[in-house]
């Protein structure tokens, strides 16, 4: 911090002894600092405590104390028939939420777009951003308002349309779990998810819709061929950052809608760790399962991202 | 925006028949969006309006049949309720400013891409992003660390985030680094160039990451679900949540008002709109800041798509 100290430069201050630089350096250091200490604190030392899945955690015995068991945990994971169907409502989740959700908000995206009256459009838009911002608790109070079979007003509509003859109990048939719930997801986040959409379809050159209306392209045309390929970088960024996700999907939606009578197709793997671990108390069974997740997970992110930059030459990094 | 608007006029001006077919059916389509994501909030303010005995005889749907304010008298004498929505203010006030300090002072340390050791830094930051512990080692983590029913259990874990970081950090960038040249030579040490230089030109983002954390730490429930037993922690959204998850928790309200029935005159309260009035209490906050925050989450989520 003395007066003399200009502009700093990497090559020049290379030049300078270690301790010289350090005590220039020193508050910055002394920040990052608090945040390492951090995470070692609430993220590198649960990482040490994997070591669990490899044990028999008792509660007396402690994290250390507790006698190894090997692989038995991970071992138990594959012939355990609740694991297996976790995985297949999980997959069967996210490939639903995906292949639904981007069709819609790229729609809902490009028709916002189209719309002529400014005013109009951000009403719709603020309206639409409100579901994205209440929390699970209060979407559970809604869904079963509205999709109770007696009263909510989805079965009475369809009634009276002559569709069904008497209610459904959407959230207790377990066929009916998964398009029920990733319908809800989409009724909560189609608005937010056209932000970054709409943002790039802001940045898009206006020359190159003049001089597609010259050529005689209507509106469909002009989503077609300017539009929709400058949004296909960005599509791939958003499916690459959904990727790291998919071994989470569903907690929220399981720990307040899961019961009996869905079960099967309601438990995913991220509640399934949480039953495990802190309602039946198993703990290191749990964490051996929470273990795995992470490596997918990590490993997904990086394979996605590889392959993204493989072919379209757009990752993140 | 502008430029873009007045081109689309002059697109309108000389629209074929069938654009301005497109052009109703889609403004139609946006008014059936709109509709269809407002009516269940209004429904439970209508549900929440009515005299529970009514509500339970037939469904209501866009006005409440018998107007009653008895919900809401209710839980606004319960003390439950009342202390709920304390913890629940308490932890999203002092979280969020907590955890905007904390995070904005460390990204400020990371920003300096010259200091000695920033690859291996960033390389321990960034690593938690992708692999944690898990549910259960975090969870033992915390007992050992003594935040087992401890309101403190709703700040610390929450004081830093490395994704908030980033996004903060790249703020940073943008600020010119004339100014801080400027300041160096005049004189001025690192940390008052920090306080008084970097921090007000960072308000924008500061803004952002604070709505964020602020929704978050007011919608949290996880937390209070595993790591609080005491009645004097619980939160609103975990008031909710036991509220929809156990038919005890019902039980429970039903007794307390039929006590509370005899005392108080609350004849007619059935646990149904007493639920809905909860929850018009529990998101009413987030609705009435909303407005006034959207140019920040536009922002925000733009600052996050560009960093990835």
């Amino acid at each position: 911090m003395s007066k003399s100290q200009a502009v700093h430069v990497p090559g020049m201050a290379k030049k300078k002894p270690f301790w010289v630089r350090f005590k220039k350096e020193a508050m910055f250091h002394i920040f990052v600092w608090l945040g390492l200490a951090f995470l070692i604190i609430f993220a590198y030392i649960p990482m040490g405590g994997i070591v669990i899945a490899f044990k028999d955690y008792n509660f007396r015995q402690g994290i250390w104390g507790s006698d190894w068991v090997g692989l038995s945990h991970f071992k138990q994971l594959f012939s355990d028939f609740f694991m297996g169907n976790a995985v297949v409502n999980t997959l069967g989740l996210s490939i639903l939420s995906i292949g639904l959700s981007y069709p819609a908000t790229i729609t809902f995206t490009l028709l916002l777009n189209e719309l002529n009256n400014v005013k109009f459009k951000r009403v719709i838009q603020t309206v639409s951003y409100l579901p994205h911002f209440i929390s699970w608790a209060i979407m559970t109070v809604i869904l079963n308002a509205m999709l109770s079979p007696s009263e909510g007003i989805i079965n009475i509509v369809l009634m009276n349309l002559g569709i069904i003859d008497e209610g459904i109990a959407f959230l207790a048939r377990e066929e009916l779990f998964w398009i029920t719930t990733v319908v809800a997801s989409i009724w909560k986040n189609l608005g937010w998810n056209t932000i970054v959409y709409l943002a790039v379809i802001a940045g898009i050159d206006e020359s190159l819709y003049e001089a597609a209306k010259i050529d005689g392209a209507g509106r469909f045309a002009r989503m077609w061929y300017i539009t929709l390929p400058h949004l296909v970088g960005i599509i791939s960024i958003m499916l690459i950052l959904s990727m790291g996700g998919i071994v989470n999907t569903g907690f929220d939606i399981s720990f307040y809608l899961s019961n009996d009578l869905n079960y099967n197709r309601s438990n995913t793997l991220a509640y399934y760790v949480y039953t495990m671990g802190l309602r039946r108390g198993d703990f290191s069974y749990s964490t051996a399962i929470s273990f795995l997740l992470s490596i997918v997970s990590a490993s997904m992110m990086l394979g996605t991202n590889a392959l993204s930059n493989k072919l379209t030459g757009k990752g993140l990094f | 925006m502008a430029n873009e608007q007045s081109t689309r006029d002059s697109i309108s001006l000389h629209a074929t028949r069938s654009e301005k077919v497109f052009n109703v059916c889609n403004v139609i389509l946006m008014l059936i969006i709109g509709f269809v994501t407002l009516y269940p909030f209004w429904y439970c303010v209508v549900v929440s309006f009515n005299e529970g005995l009514d509500a339970t005889v037939a469904p209501l749907f866009f006005w409440p049949r018998k107007w009653s304010l008895e919900n809401f008298e209710f839980i606004l004498t319960n003390k439950r309720t009342l202390s709920g929505f304390g913890v629940s203010v308490a932890r999203t006030v002092i979280g969020t400013i907590t955890h905007v300090l904390f995070t904005g002072v460390v990204a400020y340390g990371l920003s300096k891409r010259w200091i000695m050791g920033r690859k291996i830094y960033m390389l321990i930051f960034t690593f938690t992003m992708y692999f944690g512990g898990g549910m259960i080692p975090v969870y033992l983590n915390i007992q050992r660390l003594g935040l087992i029913d401890n309101f403190l259990v709703y700040i610390i874990p929450g004081l830093f985030s490395v994704y908030d970081s980033i996004l903060i950090m790249s703020y940073y960038d943008s600020i010119p680094g004339a100014l801080e040249e400027a300041a160096l030579i005049d004189g001025a040490g690192h940390l008052k160039i920090f306080l008084k230089i970097i921090i007000p030109a960072s308000m924008p983002i500061f803004a952002t990451i604070a709505l964020f954390n602020g929704v978050g730490q007011w919608n949290a429930y996880m937390d209070t679900v595993i790591y609080t037993r005491s009645d004097s922690l619980i939160t609103l959204q975990a008031i909710m949540t036991k509220m929809i998850n156990s038919a005890e928790a019902l039980q429970e309200l039903n007794e307390q008002m039929a006590a509370n029935g005899a005392v108080d005159g609350f004849q007619t309260i059935k646990p149904i709109t007493v639920r809905m009035a909860t929850m018009i209490f529990t998101v009413l906050p987030i609705t009435l800041v909303y407005p006034f925050l959207q140019k920040y989450f536009v922002k925000g989520i733009m600052i996050g798509s560009v960093k990835g």
